[in-house]
């Protein structure tokens, strides 16, 4: 009886030190594949479709920088929060704003509902030069906005911090203006194969998931010294 | 015994899986490995993943330990005889079946996708239910309740 009980703890054990080690194990080689896991990409054959225009994405910076960094994302997945908290800021005052990259935003919603409403909050503020802060905003509290029972009330307090106009922020997002660019994004993201978020495109090579700013600025500065 | 060893086991293996889940809600894993289903991150990343302010991964894996703990204490041999840790078992995983319904429901007819971390946690704890409930009827027909045996011997 004792000896079975001491086999059954024992099981328990191994269950939990093997289930325990297998998410350390994702955790890491997650932290390290997104840092150095950069690969070439291969567009998927589009037959019967054009690929949706590149147009369809949100600039920033220089149209002749040497490096273009384009990232899907989703404002309402965790990841693409903690890269538009933590990462793209720095890159953005050391590469974007310097000229030395050209970033480009492409809505990836993942679902309808917040994460489309986020996407078209963002466009809207952007007819008031505020998208990438407004993108800052929405990404770092995606969850209080996301959700409120009453996300655009949300939105709205944001545009008011922000000293845009709230009013019209809401009246673009009611009218859909935006609706199907951000749909159009999706689509492009779909063509691409694309089933994650972040994504991210560093000239062509791709890296899925969470970049820290070392991560990514590695792979651009490699990029840089390609010219 | 071996019917509790079994929700020990059931209870530890929905504790990994919700502490994977609350890892990625939490943004410590890029995205969530999805090959059986599509749509786990999209499943994780609704709003419905939060109750009341907290990840339900979160909250699973708090049910899952306190399931864990009851199950462990009923195998001790003050225990063993006794019925209260399968009702308590019962009424906490009941609780969990029925939050349980409330999310499948949700992610088959709101987020229109299925998350298969999701569903390995739902049919752990509809299976650690049936076996809590099995407990307490076998109980019943043994009459070997830890109640019913206490209020005897009074």
């Amino acid at each position: 009886m004792a000896n079975s009980q001491s086999k059954f703890y024992g099981m328990l054990a191994v269950i939990l030190i093997a289930g325990g080690g297998l998410i350390a194990y994702v955790v890491m080689n997650n932290q390290r594949g997104a840092e150095a896991g950069a690969v070439d990409f291969t567009p998927p054959d589009l037959t019967g479709a054009d690929l949706v225009s590149a147009d369809v994405g949100v600039f920033r910076g220089q149209e002749d920088a040497p490096v273009l960094i384009e990232e899907y994302a989703d404002y309402q997945c965790p990841a693409c929060g903690m890269v538009a908290t933590l990462t793209l800021p720095q890159i953005f005052s050391d590469y974007v704003d310097t000229g030395k990259a050209r970033f480009v935003f492409y809505d990836f919603p993942l679902h309808p509902g917040a994460s489309e409403l986020g996407a078209v909050a963002a466009r809207c503020a952007g007819d008031q030069n505020a998208f990438w802060a407004m993108q800052k905003v929405l990404f770092s509290r995606m969850r209080e906005w996301g959700t409120d029972r009453n996300p655009e009330r949300k939105i709205r307090q944001y545009a008011d911090g922000l000293g845009i106009d709230g009013r019209t922020l809401i009246d673009c997002i009611d009218s859909d203006k935006y609706r199907e660019i951000v749909l159009a994004s999706q689509t492009r993201a779909r063509q691409l194969g694309l089933n994650q978020t972040p994504t991210f495109f560093i000239n062509g090579r791709v890296v899925v998931g969470a970049m820290s700013y070392d991560g990514m600025s590695a792979v651009v500065e490699e990029e840089l010294a390609k010219q | 015994m071996n019917r509790r060893r079994a929700i020990a086991v059931l209870a530890l293996l929905g504790l990994l899986d919700s502490v994977y889940l609350l890892l990625a809600k939490l943004g410590y894993i890029g995205s969530l490995s999805c090959t059986v289903t599509q749509g786990c991150d999209a499943v994780n990343a609704s709003p419905y993943a939060m109750f009341l302010g907290m990840p339900v991964s979160g909250i699973g894996a708090a049910g899952y330990i306190a399931l864990f703990a009851i199950a462990i204490a009923g195998l001790q041999p003050r225990w063993l005889d006794d019925v209260r840790p399968d009702k308590l078992l019962a009424i906490l995983s009941g609780v969990a079946v029925v939050f349980t319904l409330y999310l499948t429901y949700a992610e088959i007819f709101w987020i229109r996708a299925i998350c298969q971390w999701c569903v390995i946690s739902q049919i752990v704890i509809v299976a650690i239910f049936v076996l809590a409930l099995v407990g307490i009827v076998k109980s019943r027909k043994s009459g070997s309740s830890g109640i019913a045996t206490t209020a005897d011997s009074q």
